[in-house]
């Protein structure tokens, strides 16, 4: 609610003018059963046609104000509320793009994604109720109760009473139905959740005859849905016609109070009958409201929750801007994923001068992605520091560092638009020239000229089109395109099949000239032209040199090495 | 005068597609609602008691207005109200009971039938063939499966009983206000006549906002599905501002579209409420004035008819609305027929065979095949597999490497030809029997938000703990199994995205060993784990696939150079077959690429 109040207080000159003419209108509406009292007590009681034309005229005078008022109210009040749902994705956007793989890790993708656009819906659909109805029910609700207690004093402690009774209700209706509705939610989301992992894995569950266990997860899920609906809608069952019954006893009451009424009266008690049911159709307005409250809230307090996330990496304060040549110094580096406790990596101590390869190779699992990824703070060390050039990398402007370094990661990643705008990423400006060398580099310059429309050819949505050999290309082309100072490629050629990844390890051998770069890989045939070569094996070093020093010293160099090429000399 | 304009649909909790969605039109509006009665025959019992609250329910509406008036009349004529106050005060009650029947009702009822058409759809997607799957978009089935089954369900049910509400209600307004003046009946008719010319012109209008506003809601998910998902890319290229620019400039147009759609559809209510207002205003003057004639001898007629007006027009425009929602949600029924209306595997042939261990002999005759008409990826490949040969296929991406193993399995159906296992075409064999053949490790390591014990005994749930650990043992996946939280039992909330490519490769290789199949597929099965694991894994593989059929699709050349048959394939055609000496000798394609591999470390050797 607090989200909510935030962004309306943003437009509180535009909130108050709604407000205004929203109340206007309120007291238009309010106005017609009056004048329609004095039509019937002093036009038709004392048979004068021209006193029932003049309040007739009144009334359309009112109902005219009415319109405007109306006609400026929707205008005011569907500016903001699209104004708001507008705001609140971009502020989303905005604090994802700042957060750090850590938190996204957290949010989880998929949650990310709902939030921003269905929650965000949810609570741009209820500002817009807000101004639309939720203040003018009140007002009417207040205003019909206040004129039945001026036209009839008498009535006063009924009105009161029922519009306690009303209240109470209301209550207790959020009271019991809001965590109804939340169950409803997270079922929903489980369900979702079933529906979506057997369509990524229709093949394995095919391939493994599982159909009958997915149907019945998927059956148990959507009766858990089914059963959670059932109970929150029950429990709107109960309360929304008890609103009902409790305002139409008021009626009846009424009419018993006005029983005596002299016939001279008979407009007033009309005009009160009239007004409680503007009341009943108010408060049936705020019911409803009230479900989309609380829907809207559950969905505020989870965009909160974006919002509120702190990014794991900050911008340092005073960041250093040193120049940036690629010289990285593990001291001591530990890290532990959030949430697992068990370190990743282990005491890193080890020195990488500018300029020179390194390969990374070792078992599954070692902790050679984790590795790299700390260099473009992707995520920050536990323990430790990691130096670039001599300077703590949590000191350095996060900006310089990611734009001196680029990164080809495992899974190659492409947006939609052309095959240009995407190798654009690594370089804006470059020309038509550099963008064909880089991919020429990567091997990827002859399939795209084959494609129908060469440069030009539209990826999909994460560039479906394309064979994962042919994404793994671009993704490094686009790596290439940045000239970056230090060059990540983490397995990033596992795609490619063995005589076109070594053309793009030719490639890259001839053209990194200063460029420190940290190779992945599996195989040692790939790490092996390396300066020098970094042996992991669960999160610690065991070995970092070259390929003879390596196989003279380093057990579990020495075991993938027999593992891929002993074996073979042992064959022929 | 009870319950005006508060359909109970309104307050079921569940929104429906309101002014903010775009009225589709479904193509077939009859066939597809008797199609959907015939579908929900039987789960929907008690329908017919919700349909006859429904109509009992605009009782009150019609009658209480009327006593009311007759009270005032009484009043002012000072008679006794006692009486005619009880009748009003049961119609009430009544009214109570009867709403909260129908919403306690149809919260089950609605459900049921929701969870019914749910289940049959699904039951139905889980038969269809793969290339259903590999054609259509996961989200656009995601949402047939919950918001289009809600839609169907909840807004046919409650458009339903709203119709039949509201239509009693009218024709019971009209007949009584036209018994008591049919002058004043005149004149709210006007204003009903007014209303629906407002209508039509607002929502001829808006109908246009609204699409453009869909569209514009489209790519905006499209942005923000990408750009999340590809977070990691954007960091590393420093590229969150551009992509906030885009993003902005996407939000600003879908802002100003819905802007313009909220306004226009906003209108109509105000509008209306005027007309409304006017009419009342009419209705008011001219009873006066009638009553100052002498044409209406009873101030009861008037408060009646000033009840009756609020209530008379409100029940058209609702019926408008819900006859759009009701639009919109047959034609969500029409997609979800269209579903239920897809071939699915073909069935068994009635003779099929059955499969319990078969030898293994594989023989392809002249198969073709395309997964698009216009576009063949394999062309004309004969092949003879005896049992317990070891074959690795080899060749580019794309060359059609996969697409075997989807002929094998039966994920896709050969366009010509045939492929015979012992001797007959596989399509003479019961499907699952032929599945249960194959123990599968697949290009894409799927696994499961369930536990990791689970997930290796997928498919064979009845395997006991031991198989289970010893499966996970061959596959070299207990290490880190070990070293996981709780072990076997640690539940892979993310569906595995919390391990690594090379882990998550191993389960499903443990998995494909519990599995224990005649005849091994690994398609790129190990090409993320390290090569140590990967031996291993070979030894183990090597071990069990002794005399067994197997078939493995491997770039690491090194992988397959012990296997009995080599096969090269390259753009959808075998080039070369042989065992790794026989190509090696060839000095062929095969030759060239396995030199590539090796030759490297050869020429680093002589430096």
């Amino acid at each position: 609610m607090k989200l909510i109040l935030h962004y309306l207080y943003r437009h509180i000159a535009v909130f108050l003018f709604s407000t205004f003419f929203l109340t206007m209108e309120a007291i238009a509406d309010l106005l017609q059963p009056t004048f329609m009292s004095f039509i019937v007590d002093k036009g038709v009681a004392n048979a004068s046609i021209n006193t029932i034309l003049f309040y007739g005229a009144i009334m359309l005078g009112i109902a005219g104000i009415g319109a405007i008022s109306a006609v400026m109210r929707n205008n005011f009040a569907s500016r903001t509320s699209q104004t708001i749902g507008k705001e609140l994705r971009k502020d989303m956007y905005h604090k994802v793009q700042q957060l750090s793989l850590e938190n996204i890790d957290r949010l989880q993708p998929a949650s990310i994604i709902t939030r921003i656009t269905n929650d965000v819906t949810q609570v741009q659909e209820f500002v817009n109720s807000i101004m639309r109805m939720m203040i003018k029910a009140p007002i009417t609700c207040i205003g019909a109760i206040v004129l039945i207690i001026l036209q009839t004093p008498k009535q006063a402690p009924v009105i009161i009473a029922i519009t306690a009774v009303v209240a109470l209700l209301t209550f207790g209706n959020i009271k019991i139905g809001y965590p109804k509705f939340g169950t409803v939610q997270k079922r929903l989301d489980r369900l979702n959740g079933v529906a979506r992992e057997f369509l990524s894995s229709v093949r394995v569950v095919k391939a493994f005859n599982a159909e009958d266990r997915e149907t019945q997860k998927f059956d148990t899920a959507s009766l858990d849905l089914a059963s959670a609906n059932v109970a929150a809608l029950r429990v709107m069952a109960c309360f929304a016609p008890l609103v009902n019954l409790t305002v139409n006893f008021g009626i009846v009451i009424l009419l018993w109070i006005s029983r005596n009424h002299e016939a001279a009266h008979i407009g007033k008690l009309m005009a009160s009958i009239n007004y409680m049911t503007q009341v009943l159709f108010a408060v049936s307005m705020i019911f409803n409201i009230i479900n989309t409250a609380v829907r809207a809230m559950a969905s505020s307090e989870r965009i909160q929750e974006v919002l509120n996330e702190k990014p794991a990496q900050v911008q340092p304060a005073d960041p250093l801007a040193p120049e940036i040549r690629g010289d990285i110094r593990f001291e001591n580096v530990s890290f532990a994923y959030a949430g697992t406790g068990k370190a990743a990596l282990q005491n890193i101590n080890i020195h990488i001068r500018a300029g020179e390869t390194i390969g990374i190779i070792g078992p599954t699992g070692s902790g050679k992605t984790t590795l790299v990824n700390l260099i473009p703070r992707f995520y920050d060390v536990t323990e430790g520091r990691l130096l670039l050039d001599s300077c703590d990398v949590t000191q350095i402007d996060i900006k310089l560092i990611r734009s001196a370094v680029a990164v080809v990661p495992q899974k190659p990643l492409l947006f939609s638009g052309s095959i240009r705008d995407n190798l654009r990423w690594g370089n804006e400006t470059a020309d038509d020239a550099e963008i064909r060398e880089a991919a020429s580099i990567a091997c990827a310059d002859s399939f795209i000229r084959e494609t129908e429309h060469g440069y030009d050819t539209q990826l999909g949505q994460a560039g479906v089109n394309l064979s994962g050999g042919q994404k793994q290309r671009l993704s490094l082309a686009r790596a290439l395109l940045r000239k970056p100072r230090i060059l990540i490629l983490d397995d990033c050629t596992s795609a490619l099949d063995a005589q076109t990844e070594a053309a793009v390890l030719n490639g890259l051998h001839n053209m990194c000239g200063e460029m420190t770069v940290l190779l992945i890989s599996q195989r040692i045939y790939t790490v092996r032209r390396a300066d020098r070569i970094l042996c992991l094996a669960d999160g610690m070093v065991q070995g970092f040199g070259s390929h003879e020093e390596l196989m003279a010293s380093c057990k579990t160099y020495q075991a993938i090495y027999e593992s891929q090429i002993g074996s073979e000399d042992n064959v022929s | 005068m009870s319950v005006k304009g508060v359909p109970p649909a309104n307050l079921s909790g569940i929104s429906r597609p309101g002014r903010g969605s775009v009225v589709v039109k479904p193509k077939n509006m009859k066939g597809t609602l008797v199609r959907l009665w015939m579908l929900t025959k039987g789960k929907r019992n008690g329908l017919w008691i919700i349909l006859l609250l429904a109509a009992l329910g605009s009782g009150s509406a019609i009658l209480s207005p009327y006593i009311t008036g007759k009270v005032v009349t009484m009043i002012s004529s000072g008679n006794a109200i006692a009486g005619i106050l009880l009748c009003l005060t049961a119609l009430y009650i009544g009214d109570w009971l009867i709403k909260f029947l129908q919403q306690f009702l149809i919260a089950s009822i609605g459900q049921n039938v929701i969870y019914y058409i749910r289940k049959t759809l699904f039951d139905k997607v889980i038969t269809l063939p793969l290339a259903f799957f590999d054609r259509r978009q996961h989200g656009e089935l995601m949402s047939r499966l919950t918001n289009d089954v809600d839609n169907i369900s909840i807004t046919i049910s409650n458009s339903l009983t709203l119709l039949l509400t509201h239509g009693f209600t009218i024709t019971g307004i009209l007949i009584v206000m036209i018994c008591l003046s049919p002058m004043l009946t005149l004149i709210s008719l006007t204003g009903v006549v007014l209303i629906f010319l407002l209508t039509k012109t607002v929502t001829s209008r808006t109908r246009k906002l609204f699409a453009a506003q869909q569209k514009a809601l489209g790519v905006l998910n499209g942005h923000i599905e990408e750009s999340i998902s590809g977070l990691f890319v954007i960091k590393a290229f420093c590229r969150e501002e551009q992509m906030e620019r885009e993003f902005d400039e996407i939000n600003s147009e879908l802002c100003k579209v819905a802007t313009k759609a909220l306004i226009w559809s906003g209108y109509l209510m105000p509008l209306m409420n005027v007309i409304n207002n006017l009419c009342y205003l009419a209705i008011a003057v001219c009873s006066g004035i009638m009553f100052v004639n002498g044409l209406i001898t009873d101030l009861g007629i008037i408060t009646s008819f000033l009840l009756y007006v609020r209530q008379f027009t409100r029940p058209f425009v609702e019926i408008a609305n819900i006859y759009n929602n009701f639009q919109t949600a047959v034609a969500g029924a029409e997609r979800v027929f269209e579903i239920l209306d897809e071939q699915p595997e073909p069935e068994d042939k009635p003779n099929a065979h059955s499969l319990q261990n078969p030898r293994g002999d594989i023989e392809m005759n002249h198969v073709w095949f395309g997964y698009s008409p216009e576009k063949t990826v394999l062309k004309d490949i004969t092949l003879k597999i005896p049992a317990g040969t070891r074959v690795a296929i080899v060749g580019p991406t794309g060359s059609g490497k996969t697409t075997i193993i989807n002929l094998l399995t039966r994920f896709y159906d050969v366009t010509d030809g045939s492929i015979m296992l012992d001797g007959h075409d596989l399509r003479d064999y019961k499907l699952r029997d032929l599945r249960d053949v194959f123990g599968v490790v697949l290009q894409d390591t799927a696994l499961f938000a369930d536990s990791v014990k689970e997930n290796i005994c997928y498919g064979h749930e009845n395997a006991s703990m031991e198989q289970i650990i010893e499966a996970a043992r061959i596959a070299g996946a207990d290490g880190f199994i070990a070293r996981l939280p709780k072990e076997y039992d640690t539940v892979l909330e993310q569906g595995g995205m919390e391990l690594s490519q090379g882990e998550r490769q191993l389960l499903t290789i443990a998995r494909a060993m519990l599995a224990n199949a005649p005849i091994m597929i690994l398609d790129e099965a190990t090409s993320s784990v390290d090569t140590v694991t990967e031996q291993k894994i070979r030894q183990a593989i090597l071990h069990i696939c002794k005399n067994r059929t197997s078939f493995i699709i491997a770039h690491r050349l090194s992988t397959i150079r012990d296997s009995d048959l080599i096969i090269m394939i390259e753009n959808g055609e075998i080039t070369e077959q042989g065992t790794h000496d026989e190509l090696m000798a060839l000095n062929g394609k095969y030759a060239l690429m396995y030199r590539t591999q090796i030759g490297q470390h050869d020429a680093r050797m002589v430096s």
